[in-house]
């Protein structure tokens, strides 16, 4: 058992290796993988730059490429271990990181950064982003409100008034879009969500929230395994529910937000993807997260990929999620369904 | 003993209003307590306050410190609960949902100790679980998931374990396995259990005290003899029923009638003349048509003075296997005096009781009603005398069935 362990982790990270190359090598410029591999270990500094290599190509992979399929990586491994959270949170096979509202209240932020702003920078940040992380945190806290009795927060009425907010927030959208027609192009492609331009600062960004988000999940797995049946039963079996929920609302609201106000609302992996993985690993969240987390990862990444090299003009990359992603789980959900539910 | 739950003062309220009203009760360590009472009486309620899972007034106490006081997995140590079973939305393998019954003892940086998974298979032998320890939980049928979580409980070492109508989804056989089971732990190991049960003669059957509780308050908290008797009992529920001794389990039984209905009293004496519990079908159902009843002459012993006494109808008593006294008989006269008819059942006539038969022939001036019997001789033909002879008589009413008594009687009064 161990060693079949062992030899799975390796054999994920050689695929993962296999394929971030690849991933760097598809592109608009196809790049060869030894060329890659040059460019790379040179910019760590043990061997010199192959002369070959025009700076041109130099540029595209260390500066476009590299960084972007870093951050989808980290986009596609916050939004599967948000969705896992909110999947056992809520209790609910159909909660994704989406479900109170986080992705309108970042909609509708993103809308205000573009129509006012016109996405200039503020403070060095583009207003865009940070205006959609503002909604998303200001949206989860209201809904939060909302629900709250007392002391507690039900899981349906948190349900029911994210869902009412969503709504609202929507309408307003869309009102907006109307009024400011001329952005009219640039909100829908926000909202359909595109990694394009990202570069090193967005990196540097989402790095340490994903560490910091991860590891606090990893920290209350067992307590997220508990809460699952139900929240009486898991204050009778020591967990203080509350507590818990709180902390983890809070954390995977400001993940959340981070990866939505980066790269717009990219739907399905956190939907979808915690069931993929579900699948194979169990409910058990000390498996499930990390699992969750890579597979998300190396999901988006590859997504991405196809999203900016299948035709000339780029894709947005929701799209290819939900395009290449539903018949996928479709034909996984058909296979396994018995033993699953 | 010391008391390992102790509630002062309780009180719940919801929306304006109260669940519970200030309750004040202890329970002692190694107790097995049944909480019963009518639906929405608060039972579920109070175990939930003294599980710490609602906000309550008042004050509870477990093991002398205030429940307020523990935190969620100190309390844990000390108290478990066994819910109904239900259904998860996600499939755990049975033992990793046992398995959570260690949380409580676990540190949050450490790994599983050793003793976890002793504990954990401890846990599943006790219920009969082990050998589908390895299935999934939402694939067992509903017996076997009340034995997991039932395990999952026993896993967290309790000392009061709190079980909340855990029978009410289960066939007699798991019933009966569970509650077994729990009386075990609780002899064996001492573990207290408070159970919530609506099946008054499990209670009875298992239980040291029960709880009674209407309308948010505690009727009666005390041994089931003193709660399982009628007129506690009819506070509680609207129904007529008799109690009774169960003698091969040594409890007393609840026989629930019927739901209690405000018939009139229809005022005519009715002096039934059975034994050997030839009487107990037709006793019950003339009492529930509001008939006034009498009986006589019975022996000690005869489950028709069973009926009788959990009726209150009078009645004329003999030792048992001896000849009526004159003084008995005399009674039993007047009953007939003051009867408005009389009711003869089946039953067989031998030395000892044939002199209610001969009272009944004496009777010329009122209805008799007699239920044929063919074989109900056993005194050579003395007693099928004097009943051909009764034949001939106008007052003298025979029927064949149990069901014709009933029609016979309204004939005889109409007349």
């Amino acid at each position: 058992m161990k060693a079949n362990k062992k030899t799975l982790i390796v054999v994920s990270i050689l695929l993962f290796a296999f394929l971030a190359v690849l991933n760097l090598s598809i592109g608009a410029v196809k790049v060869g993988f030894g060329d890659i591999f040059n460019i790379i270990i040179s910019k760590i500094g043990i061997i010199e730059k192959d002369d070959n290599i025009s700076d041109s190509i130099d540029y595209i992979i260390s500066n476009v490429r590299l960084p972007r399929i870093i951050v989808s990586y980290f986009v596609g491994g916050l939004l599967s271990i948000c969705g896992v959270a909110y999947q056992g949170l809520l209790k609910n096979p159909m909660a994704d990181p989406y479900i109170l509202g986080i992705s309108s209240g970042a909609a509708f932020g993103a809308t205000i950064g573009i129509v006012a702003f016109g996405g200039t920078k503020l403070f060095g940040i583009s207003t865009i982003t940070l205006f959609a992380f503002i909604g998303a945190i200001a949206v989860v806290f209201f809904v939060y409100n909302i629900a709250r009795i007392g002391n507690r927060v039900p899981v349906t009425t948190m349900l029911l008034s994210g869902i009412a907010m969503s709504q609202f927030l929507a309408a307003l959208m869309s009102v907006m879009m109307m009024l400011f027609d001329e952005s009219l192009h640039k909100i829908i492609f926000w909202t359909m969500g595109s990694l394009s331009g990202k570069g090193w600062d967005q990196v540097a960004t989402i790095i340490p929230y994903s560490i910091v988000g991860f590891l606090i999940l990893m920290v209350l797995s067992k307590e997220m395994d508990i809460m699952l049946l139900g929240e009486e039963n898991a204050n009778n079996l020591g967990v203080d529910s509350e507590k818990i929920k709180k902390i983890i609302l809070v954390i995977t609201s400001i993940i959340t937000g981070v990866a939505v106000s980066m790269s717009g609302i990219i739907g399905f992996v956190g939907l979808i993807v915690p069931h993929m993985v579900r699948m194979f690993t169990g409910p058990s969240h000390r498996i499930l997260l990390p699992v969750a987390f890579n597979f998300g990862g190396v999901m988006l990444m590859c997504c991405d990929t196809v999203a900016r090299s299948l035709i000339s003009q780029e894709i947005p990359v929701g799209i290819i999620t939900a395009v290449l992603g539903g018949p996928f789980f479709i034909y996984l959900l058909n296979k396994r369904k018995k033993e699953m539910f | 003993m010391e008391n390992i739950i102790e509630a002062r003062d309780l009180s719940f309220e919801i929306n304006g209003k109260q669940i519970l009203d200030s309750i004040y009760m202890f329970i002692k360590k190694g107790e097995f307590i049944s909480i019963i009472g009518p639906n929405g009486a608060g039972k579920t309620t109070l175990v939930k306050c003294l599980n710490k899972n609602l906000d309550y007034k008042g004050k509870v106490f477990v093991k002398g410190k205030d429940l307020h006081s523990y935190s969620f997995k100190e309390k844990a140590q000390i108290v478990a609960a066994v819910p109904q079973e239900y259904n998860l939305p996600f499939n755990f393998k049975v033992v990793d949902i046992v398995g959570m019954g260690r949380n409580p003892y676990r540190k949050r940086f450490a790994g599983s100790d050793k003793s976890e998974s002793t504990i954990v298979n401890m846990a599943l032998r006790q219920t009969n679980t082990f050998e589908f320890k390895d299935r999934y939980y939402n694939s067992l049928s509903g017996g076997e998931k009340q034995r997991v979580v039932t395990a999952r409980a026993l896993a967290q070492e309790p000392e009061v374990l709190f079980l909340d109508e855990i029978t009410s989804n289960l066939d007699i056989h798991n019933q009966l396995e569970v509650l077994e089971l729990i009386r075990r732990v609780n002899r064996e190991e001492g573990m207290t259990v408070v159970s919530i049960i609506h099946d008054l003669n499990l209670a009875s059957r298992f239980s040291d005290r029960i709880l009674l509780l209407i309308d948010g308050k505690i009727e009666i908290f005390d041994k089931p003899s003193a709660v399982i008797n009628e007129s506690v009992l009819s506070k509680a529920y609207k129904m007529e029923m008799i109690i009774r001794e169960n003698r091969i389990l040594d409890f007393s039984e609840v026989v629930p009638l019927r739901v209690k209905t405000e018939n009139e009293k229809k005022n005519i004496n009715i002096h039934v003349v059975s034994g050997g519990g030839t009487g107990e079908y037709i006793l019950e159902k003339l009492y529930s048509m509001k008939y006034d009843l009498t009986c006589g002459v019975l022996s000690m012993g005869d489950s028709d003075v069973d009926i009788c006494n959990s009726l209150k109808i009078d009645y004329v008593c003999e030792k048992p296997f001896s000849q009526f006294s004159e003084e008995s008989i005399k009674r039993n006269k007047d009953f007939i005096e003051n009867a408005d008819m009389v009711l003869l059942t089946d039953v067989p006539f031998g030395r000892i009781n044939i002199s209610n038969l001969e009272m009944l022939s004496e009777i010329e001036n009122k209805p008799v009603i007699i239920l044929a019997n063919k074989y109900r001789d056993h005194i050579d033909g003395y007693a099928q005398n004097i009943i051909e002879n009764m034949k001939m008589r106008k007052n003298v009413h025979f029927v064949e069935k149990y069901t014709e008594i009933y029609e016979t009687i309204k004939d005889v009064t109409t007349f």
